[in-house]
C-alpha cells in the first residue's frame, strides 16, 4: 500500500502498529517521515520475530551508502604498516560509495586466533582487494575494520609479475604465470 | 493598522516566492530560493567520511560555508554561517550517518532584504534534494518593527533600512499526518507549535515580540503550503 507525497515531519504511523524503515523515525511513540517520498507499507519477513509491518518512505533521492557498525565492505590496501593497514572502502555491501571512505586493519583484527604473532606484512600488501567487517566508527580519521573471519580477507591480488593470484590456502596465493607463492590472509570464497 | 508598502504589499503579505531543486550536477543536491529579488543558491555535498575537530563523531556533522555576492567574507557572514549551522543540526537526524560530515555551501546571488531567511530555505530545499533524513522542514521568515509601531513581513532591502528592528524566524512546517487506514490518531502537541530559530536585531518590547512570533507562524503556512507544492511538482516531474 502506498500512499501520496510526504515531507519530513509528516506522521506517517504509531509505534505500537508500526516499525520505522527506511526514511522514518520515532519520537514519542510516533512514526516521522525523515525524507521526501511515497509512503509505503511493507508486510514483515514470516520469519521475523516482529510481526509489526514495516513503514517506509521510498522514491526519494538517495545519497551513497555509508558504513555502518557491523557491515561489509569491500576495500583497497593503500599501505601496510607493522601494526596496521591502511585502506580506502570502495564498496558497502553490493554498493558503491559516492565518497573516500578510510578505513584501518589493525594487528589484532587481522584473524581470530593467535592474533599477537601477526605479521601484518605477510597478511596484506599494497593493492590487494579485501572483504572486511566494520568494528567501529573508530577515530575522525578512519573507521576500525576487521578480517577475523574465515569469509574475510584478501579476495583478489596482483602478483610482482603482475598476474591475479589465486588461493592456494588460508595464507597463500600463487602467480597462475610464474608459480611463485606470496603470504596472505585469504578470504574464504563463496560457493 | 493597515498600511502601505512601497511595492505596494500589505504588511502580511511575503514577495512572490520561486524554488527550483536539482539544478546543479556535482552536489548531492541543489537548490535555489527566491522571494521577490532576494535569491540564494544552496548546494549540498555529503555526507563524507570523518569529522571535523571539535564535533561529536558519534553523530552526523554539518558545515555552512557563505559565499557573498562579492568580496570578502565577514563578521556577519560568519555569524550567519553559525546560524544556519545550529538551525541545520537541530532539524536533521543526526543519529543516522554518524562520523560524517555534510557540507551546505551557500551563494548569494543577489540581496534585496530578508537574506538571512531566504538562505535557511535555500540550504532546506537542497538538503531534501540531498536526501539527508531531517526530522521536518524548516520555514523561515523576516519579521520588521518599524518606528511608528507596524509590523511588516518579508521585508525588501529599502524597508529593512527604514525599521527600529526586526526577528529572523524559524519555524517547523506544517506537517500533515498521512496515518494509514484502521491507524489510532497520534496524540500530541503538533511540531509545527515549537520554533527552531529566532534571532532579533534592534530594540522590541515583549508583546512586539510575540506578535512578530504570532504573524510569522501565520505567514509560514503558505510557506508550508509552497514547499509541498513544488516537491510535489519536482516529484511528478521526476515519475
Amino acid at each position: 500500500m502506498t500512499t501520496g507525497l510526504v515531507t519530513p515531519g509528516d506522521v506517517i504511523g504509531k509505534a505500537t502498529e508500526f516499525k520505522a524503515g527506511k526514511g522514518a523515525y520515532v519520537n514519542d511513540a510516533t512514526i516521522y517521515a525523515s525524507l521526501t517520498g511515497t509512503c509505503r507499507i511493507v508486510s514483515p519477513l514470516p520469519e521475523s520475530i516482529d510481526q509489526r509491518a514495516i513503514v517506509e518512505v521510498t522514491g526519494h533521492k538517495a545519497h551513497g551508502p555509508i558504513p555502518e557498525t557491523g557491515s561489509v565492505v569491500i576495500a583497497r590496501v593503500t599501505k601496510v604498516m607493522t601494526k596496521m593497514a591502511a585502506v580506502d572502502i570502495l564498496c558497502v555491501g553490493s554498493k558503491a560509495v559516492r565518497e573516500n571512505f578510510a578505513g584501518v586493519i589493525r594487528q589484532q583484527d587481522v584473524r581470530a586466533t593467535e592474533i599477537d604473532k601477526v605479521d601484518m606484512h605477510q597478511s596484506f600488501h599494497a593493492g590487494d582487494i579485501v572483504r572486511a567487517m566494520v568494528l567501529s566508527l573508530g577515530d575522525a580519521r578512519a573507521y576500525y575494520l576487521s578480517t577475523a573471519k574465515n569469509e574475510l580477507g584478501v579476495v583478489s591480488a596482483e602478483s610482482a609479475a603482475g598476474e591475479t593470484m589465486v588461493p592456494i590456502s588460508w595464507t597463500e596465493m600463487q602467480c597462475p604465470l610464474s608459480g611463485q607463492t606470496e603470504q596472505r590472509k585469504v578470504a574464504k570464497v563463496g560457493n | 493598522m493597515e498600511i502601505d508598502r512601497e511595492d505596494g504589499r500589505t504588511p502580511n503579505q511575503l514577495r512572490p516566492l520561486a524554488c527550483s531543486r536539482n539544478i546543479l550536477h556535482r552536489p548531492h543536491g541543489s537548490a535555489s530560493w527566491s522571494q521577490g529579488d532576494t535569491k540564494v543558491l544552496a548546494a549540498v555535498y555529503g555526507p563524507k567520511a570523518g569529522t571535523k575537530k571539535n564535533e561529536n563523531a558519534e553523530k552526523a556533522c554539518f558545515e555552512v560555508i557563505w559565499k557573498p555576492k562579492s568580496g570578502q567574507i565577514g563578521k556577519v557572514e560568519k555569524e550567519y554561517e553559525m546560524i544556519l549551522k545550529r538551525t541545520i543540526q537541530s532539524i536533521c537526524v543526526l543519529t543516522v550517518n554518524p562520523n560524517t560530515t555534510t557540507s551546505v555551501i551557500i551563494q548569494v546571488v543577489h540581496d534585496d532584504g530578508s537574506l538571512l531567511p531566504c538562505a535557511i530555505n535555500a540550504a532546506c530545499a537542497a538538503l531534501v534534494d540531498a536526501g539527508i533524513p531531517m526530522k521536518h522542514l524548516a520555514v523561515a521568515i523576516c519579521c520588521c518593527l518599524a518606528e511608528n509601531g507596524y509590523l511588516v513581513l518579508d521585508p525588501n532591502k529599502l524597508e529593512e533600512k527604514k525599521m527600529t528592528a526586526f526577528a529572523y524566524l524559524v519555524f517547523p512546517n506544517t506537517t500533515l499526518s498521512v496515518l494509514p487506514e484502521g491507524s489510532s490518531v497520534a496524540e500530541g502537541e503538533p511540531v509545527e507549535h515549537g520554533i527552531i530559530t529566532s534571532i532579533t536585531h534592534g530594540v522590541m518590547s515583549v508583546d512586539d515580540y510575540f506578535l512578530c512570533v504570532e504573524n510569522g507562524r501565520a505567514a509560514t503556512a503558505s510557506l508550508s503550503a509552497f514547499f509541498r507544492k513544488n516537491f510535489q511538482q519536482s516529484s511528478s516531474k521526476a515519475g
